[in-house]
């Protein structure tokens, strides 16, 4: 009998120890995954908000006509200037597309574009939900005309293109840039 | 049968403790990590209204002349908005065509005291408050009670979602 009631005791202790330990195993994998997700999408907005403040801050640089920008949407943004500094104005546009981005499940996820001279490059893997550009003009009102164009704000939303428990990592981004060369 | 229950409790004992110290430090992982959400959209609001500031005159004084000693400036204890053209509401708020600071706004010492609340698609009430003084032109990280030909905005962004406020600085020269 004694034995039984060891037996029993074991198989609980042991069956308690083992839920424990498979509880804390589902939560590390659990909170890896996420974490992962996380960092990746934080480090992929950062990544690529410097890169297109790099070519918005020069926008204009070398410019002589005073067209800085040749196409200034709400989604889509061309900036001339001399990237290279080689004596040749350079076009750098960027844009997101118009359908959703077949990985991700959410209608409203786009691809964001990167075209440097003609060569297009996907910016990220993961999914932009919002890519909106504001134009403003010396006094600060809104404006459409290339020319008047003085300063910029842009804001962007990323999600990770992968949803984990009904959880989806993001991060949104927003800045106005005012480009040294516009005056 | 003393001794094993014993090593037992001990046994279970020191899992618990192993168990609860990895939850803890695995919920610091996911907190930094969240923080790090935030933050991030913190600072590029902070910067926003830097780069706002960049966009205005340095002075009330220089918007339409020029000034060639510091005393031409506005005084310190007048730094700030000038008349009501220049008046927002408080806080102010980030409308679709931008804040009301951009535009009604001629100066940098315009944002002393300034604050806005910003609302985003992923997280609501970030605070955006600057303050502007003079500082030494040589050492833009002290701050003068005195005219001179640089102003230092200091900006803070406050949230519910991260501890800490994030700051940044930045000095503006004539």
């Amino acid at each position: 009998m004694n034995s039984m009631i060891d037996y029993i005791g074991s198989m609980i202790t042991g069956g308690a120890v083992f839920a424990a330990m498979l509880t804390y195993f589902f939560n590390v994998s659990a909170t890896a995954v996420s974490q992962v997700f996380s960092v990746s999408t934080q480090e992929d907005m950062t990544s690529i908000t410097e890169i297109l403040e790099c070519d918005l801050r020069k926008a204009g640089f070398g410019v002589t006509d005073s067209v800085a920008f040749t196409i200034a949407d709400s989604n889509h943004i061309a900036i001339r200037a001399d990237f290279d500094n080689n004596g040749t104005i350079d076009t750098v546009q960027y844009w997101v597309g118009t359908t959703q981005m077949p990985e991700s499940s959410n209608p409203l996820a786009r691809i964001l574009y990167r075209q440097s001279n003609g060569k297009t490059v996907r910016l990220t893997p993961n999914a932009i939900t919002r890519f909106k550009v504001w134009y403003y003009n010396a006094s600060g009102a809104m404006t459409t005309d290339v020319r008047q164009i003085r300063t910029t704000r842009i804001a962007m939303n990323m999600e990770c293109k992968i949803s984990y428990d009904n959880q989806t990592a993001g991060e949104y981004w927003e800045r106005v840039i005012k480009p040294q060369n516009l005056r | 049968m003393g001794v094993n229950m014993l090593l037992t409790i001990g046994g279970i004992i020191l899992l618990s403790t192993f168990i609860l110290y990895a939850n803890g430090l695995m919920f610091d992982n996911v907190e930094i990590s969240s923080d790090n959400e935030y933050i991030i959209t913190a600072i590029a609001l902070g910067q926003s209204v830097i780069d706002e500031a960049k966009t205005k005159a340095f002075d009330e004084n220089t918007v339409s002349k020029t000034v060639t000693s510091p005393a031409g400036l506005t005084a310190v204890n007048a730094l700030g908005r000038d008349g009501s053209g220049e008046a927002v509401s408080n806080p102010d708020t980030v409308q679709e065509d931008g804040a009301a600071a951009f535009t009604k706004f001629d100066d940098i010492d315009d944002y002393n005291g300034y604050v806005r609340w910003v609302n985003t698609p992923r997280a609501e009430n970030y605070s955006v408050q600057a303050a502007v003084t003079y500082a030494s032109e040589t050492y833009p990280d002290s701050s003068k009670s005195i005219q001179t030909f640089c102003k230092k905005m200091t900006v803070t962004v406050t949230s519910p979602f991260f501890p800490q406020p994030v700051i940044l600085t930045y000095a503006f020269t004539y």
